[in-house]
């Protein structure tokens, strides 16, 4: 059980972290976004939804009946991430990171070794997580 | 309720930490007032650079009131890899060309 603990509480310091990050500096957030290649026409709907979206994985993690629902959104969120990584690197287009805070000071390579790690965490957090919680022992 | 204070405590120092790198990023660019320099394309997106800029004024004179396209940008970061110099860390000011 606690493993599953400090995974979902690794995810929820990293979404946490990151999305005020991201809303602490929102109007650079709004332009890096801008000046992504293939999210300019969503741009506008992604400058909150990012944000939101990591806030609410951290809610469904911190709630205990939720907390495998939050560890499929969190992985699902981190496969995305690492995917966009994957193919802004194969593309050859270099862009700084608009990840919100110490982040966003990593190259992309290490960026995506990082997200690779946290979607480790993510993937270790489901196996280890209780698919039902007892919460009354009878 | 003890699982309760500790995911407390875990948002309440992820909330710190943000706050506090991004005052310290803030303030560290605001009083050193030296920055990395990119060449922007017309819609603002730095270009990768084969050598590096570090200095506090802008080295290609291009306005911060131009009407133009944007010209260049001022961060407090770079990456490097074989292709050249990257923009990275915080946007400070876009400049960009006169007309």
């Amino acid at each position: 059980m606690w493993i599953a603990d400090a995974c979902a509480y690794s995810l929820v310091f990293l979404f946490v972290y990151t999305a005020t990050a991201k809303l602490f500096q929102f109007s650079l957030f709004q332009f890096q976004l801008d000046s992504f290649p293939w999210l300019q026409h969503v741009a506008a709907v992604l400058v909150w939804a990012v944000p939101v979206l990591e806030l609410a994985a951290a809610g469904l993690l911190l709630a205990r009946r939720l907390r495998r629902t939050g560890l499929y959104v969190s992985l699902t969120l981190m496969v995305l991430f690492t995917s966009y990584i994957s193919l802004m690197l194969g593309s050859g287009k270099h862009l700084p990171c608009s990840c919100g805070g110490v982040v966003g000071w990593m190259t992309w390579r290490q960026h995506l070794v990082f997200n690779l790690v946290f979607t480790g965490i993510a993937i270790v957090g489901l196996v280890y997580s209780p698919s039902k919680i007892k919460f009354y022992e009878t | 309720m003890k699982p309760r204070i500790l995911g407390l405590a875990v948002v309440v120092l992820a909330l710190s930490l943000s706050a506090y790198t991004t005052h310290v990023e803030t303030k560290k660019s605001e009083k050193s007032g030296v920055y990395y320099w990119f060449q922007l394309d017309a819609l603002g997106v730095p270009q990768t650079m084969p050598n590096l800029i570090y200095q506090s004024n802008d080295p290609y004179w291009c306005s911060f009131i131009g009407l133009g396209f944007y010209c260049v940008g001022a961060y407090t970061s770079y990456t490097q890899d074989e292709y050249g110099y990257h923009a990275a860390g915080y946007l400070v000011t876009r400049h960009k060309h006169l007309l």
